[in-house]
């Protein structure tokens, strides 16, 4: 700093300071809402503000499913919000931007990306309403909030807790840390981890996909917002006509050092340092660097100039068609022969109305007791992609649980009670004899029997011939008109890899 | 700054790494050999339920080898029942740790189901070991319906527990040890929860109830609830349950047959399966408890392939006939 007119002042340090401070109160938010989820207890309008917030996810899901989203005024308010100040979302306020701001992995632009890869959020986000209107919310996957929650759950908290395990087990084998590894782990778990490992299939490619997000910095600073996130696209849209909008006042002298550390590279040097609004995440770093208070963000109602890299009328109609003849040759693609035989869904879901409301946000993994939820890949075809469903060989769908349908956001599962949860039909269990440990190797095992929850038992035991230890053996029979499919004899059969006992989706689906 | 920050680092990653393989090789070193403080090598065995006693003689002349308390209030029968083998105090030493291990099943059906142990029993028995002088009482079972804590809360055995003043335990995975099962038959290997493992006294409360057909679920049974894997067992049955019966030995084993479940266990959730006996049994030899408790269900005990094989094997004894049984009307 060589001379105190040169130096930024504090009002302008402190800008800088309170966008941070507000980026941090925000992540801990979302993260404390993450944490909150499993147990349910400040209850769903709390749990689902963030999803609930997300334009993408209601309106989204609203358009696809054609029915009005409850909730999804929140949405709208967001909205106007942007109105008023513009992207100031991306900047202050989206926790997967502010994991992006921290992993800056190259600063200096020794790389310049075309400037009109900036059109791209714009397709995206023309793809996605498109793909919406279509009744495919596939690209709801492009959101930035539920790429933070799905990298939470799938990715981030199966590790932590994975690596807590491993600590607390280690130490635990000495019988000296055993009460102080006990009453850290009773603060731990259940209330902060879940009680033992989740595991989730793909949670690799979760992951792959996270660190891509994180590697594309190293192109360009906030390169997820600048050139892909559809919700910036959207609120850069909206900015133009937004009422704050940054100025650069005549006593510029031309350092150049706003456009340095812009954050989103849309100060440019060569047209007097002037920025796009609808690029502008507002946080005030030109202002913090200034060194001569020449920026500035005042209320304009005019809107702003359109920009060479603003995507043509001809480019708009070409994604939409494009898209469409997408979804069009995605319809045509055959259903998986696995999904058509094991894709339970969680229970009460029906149809294809569930794909085109589900949000692909999470929360159901995440609450799901015993992790029996897995994401599919393409089992439920292409528009299915990422949506839950059962896999009773890893959990099963807990009789004393209905918290799935109480936390999603979007209604995709629906908000049943208890008591109606557990009459609804959710697959259909079939014995294969060749494998069962009674049928095939006359051996007496009832477990299936045994841990079947009804209050009458959907599997019955029937005495057959003259077993090796009994007088006759115990073979299980399905009564599949009580049978609702929970899989917990899927998932407690004790024959080794395949179980000889499946749930498969009940025949009237 | 930053060569000076990296080798920081490197040097904070290799010391760590040293102290975790250090700590590991100690614990490969440590665990085979380790003195285990187990239930096994307890002083408290005032009826030892051993080959050696196939003497019916062995029991001291005054006190009850079984007892039975009937038509009374829960708390009452247990108590009376109790009292009858000679007092908490017998099996329960001055500073001990002690374990009760209930049959909690699910989280969704309340005790009145039949098919979670009788709270006010558990109660009964936290208060009598604490009255005993035990420096803990830890109650802790694994449910597979709901988790654990919700099967607690449901059951209404959290609050019973709590309120006796004992604790209510969640089991974690770091708990499980594997040991090996000298003798066994069939379960060679055992996973078993360290906390029961390890506790002085084992009071072992099931409920007896229908376990499909020819089986009924009541004390051997209920030790399942300590180990992994349980459903591994399920396979010779008979064998498995006695393997796990020779490593974890409860001091005593109250039945809780206040409510029975004659059908659709172990589970339950119809009124119509439940049987109202009103009856506590008591006795340190589970196979002798068991086969008391079979009969509420007009099984014979040699019905019950488990009981069989556990007699043979000296765990207990299932000749009710020739054992000194005393029976209370706690009413």
């Amino acid at each position: 700093m060589a001379a105190g007119v040169n130096s930024p002042n504090k009002r302008s340090i402190a800008w800088r300071r309170l966008r941070i401070a507000t980026q941090i109160i925000s992540f801990l938010f979302f993260l404390a809402i993450f944490i909150l989820i499993p147990q349910n207890k400040i209850g769903t309008p709390v749990l689902s503000i963030p999803f609930k917030l997300s334009p993408l996810v209601m309106l989204g899901s609203s358009l696809a499913s054609k029915v009005v989203i409850p909730g999804f005024a929140l949405a709208a308010v967001f909205l106007l919000v942007s109105l008023v100040f513009g992207r100031a979302w991306c900047g202050w306020m989206c926790p997967l931007g502010s994991v992006l701001e921290v992993f800056p992995i190259r600063r200096k632009r020794t790389m310049v990306v075309p400037e009109t890869w900036r059109k791209g959020k714009y397709f995206l986000l023309v793809a996605f309403v498109t793909a919406a209107a279509l009744g495919s919310l596939i690209l709801i996957i492009l959101d930035p909030l539920t790429i933070f929650y799905r990298t939470f759950t799938f990715v981030i908290w199966p590790t932590l807790s994975f690596l807590l395990q491993a600590l607390e087990t280690s130490f635990y084998s000495f019988s000296f840390f055993n009460s102080f590894i006990s009453w850290i782990d009773g603060f731990l778990r259940p209330s902060i981890f879940p009680i033992s490992q989740f595991v989730f299939s793909q949670s690799l490619l979760f992951f792959a996909v996270f660190l891509a997000l994180i590697f594309f910095n190293y192109f360009s600073e906030r390169f997820w917002c600048r050139y892909l996130c559809p919700m910036g696209g959207l609120l850069g849209w909206i900015s133009r006509i937004a009422l704050f909008k940054r100025e650069v006042t005549p006593d510029c002298i031309s350092c150049g050092k706003c456009a340095r550390v812009c954050q989103t590279g849309t100060v440019d040097d060569k047209s007097n340092y002037r920025s796009d609004p609808a690029e502008c995440t507002l946080c005030m770093d030109c202002i913090t660097a200034c060194p001569n208070q020449s920026n500035r963000f005042l209320a304009n109602f005019q809107p702003s100039s359109s920009m060479p890299y603003d995507p043509s009328r001809r480019e708009v109609l070409l994604t939409i068609g494009a898209v469409t003849a997408g979804v069009a040759v995605a319809n045509t693609q055959a259903p998986h022969e696995a999904g058509l035989t094991y894709l339970i869904r969680p229970p009460g879901v029906t149809g294809s109305d569930f794909l085109s409301r589900c949000a692909r946000c999470g929360d159901c993994f995440r609450i799901c007791p015993t992790n029996a939820l897995q994401p599919s890949l393409f089992e439920g075809g292409i528009s299915g992609f990422w949506t839950p469903f059962l896999v009773p060989r890893i959990g099963y769908c807990d009789y004393a649980c209905n918290a799935c349908g109480q936390i999603c956001p979007v209604q995709a599962i629906p908000p049943l009670t208890l008591d109606e949860k557990r009459l609804v039909k959710i697959g259909s269990a079939y014995i294969n004899q060749n494998l069962c440990i009674a049928w095939a190797d006359d051996q007496d095992c009832i477990v299936c029997e045994e841990m079947c929850p009804l209050p009458e038992k959907a599997i019955m035991l029937q005495k057959r011939g003259n077993g090796k230890l009994a007088s006759a053996v115990l073979v299980p029979v399905v009564n599949r008109e009580l049978c609702i499919g929970c899989g917990i004899c899927e998932n407690k059969c004790p024959v080794v890899g395949q179980a000889a006992i499946q749930v498969r989706i009940p025949q009237d689906s | 700054m930053d060569p000076l920050n990296r080798r920081k680092f490197l040097q904070a990653a290799s010391t760590t790494a040293t102290l975790l393989a250090a700590e590991q090789l100690l614990t490969a070193c440590s665990s085979p050999g380790r003195p285990q403080p187990t239930a096994n090598s307890s002083a408290v065995k005032p009826l030892d339920p051993t080959p050696a006693e196939t003497t019916p003689t062995a029991a001291p002349e005054t006190l009850s080898y079984l007892a039975v308390a009937r038509n009374g209030d829960p708390e009452v029968m247990t108590r009376r029942a109790v009292t009858a083998l000679g007092g908490m105090e017998k099996f329960v030493p001055k500073g001990s740790m002690v374990v009760v291990k209930p049959n909690i099943c699910v989280a969704y059906h309340s005790y009145e189901y039949a098919a979670t142990t009788n709270p006010w029993v558990v109660a009964a028995i936290v208060k009598m070991a604490l009255e005993a002088g035990a420096k803990s009482v830890q109650v802790m079972d694994s449910p597979f319906g709901g988790t654990a804590d919700q099967a607690y809360e449901y059951t209404g055995i959290g609050e019973q527990v709590k309120s006796a003043g004992g604790e209510m335990v969640v089991m974690k995975d770091m708990q499980f040890q594997e040991h090996e099962i000298p003798g066994a038959v069939n379960l060679k290997k055992v996973s078993i929860n360290d906390l029961i493992y390890k506790a002085d006294v084992i009071i072992n409360v099931p409920i007896a109830k229908d376990h499909s057909l020819a089986y009924l679920t009541i004390g051997m049974k209920n030790m399942m609830g300590a180990i992994k894997h349980r459903e591994r067992l399920h396979s010779y049955m008979a064998e498995s349950l006695t393997d796990l019966n020779t490593i974890l030995k409860p001091q005593l084993t109250i039945i809780d047959a206040v409510r029975i479940l004659m059908a659709n266990g172990p589970t339950g959730g119809n009124l119509d399966d439940v049987k109202q006996t009103n009856t506590v049994i008591a006795s340190p030899d589970i196979v002798a408890a068991d086969s008391f408790a079979a009969g509420l269900f007009g099984v014979k005990p040699s019905e019950l392939g488990y009981l069989v094989e556990a007699s043979k094997r000296g765990i207990g004894r299932m000749d009710l006939e020739n054992l000194k049984i005393q029976e209370i009307n706690a009413g």
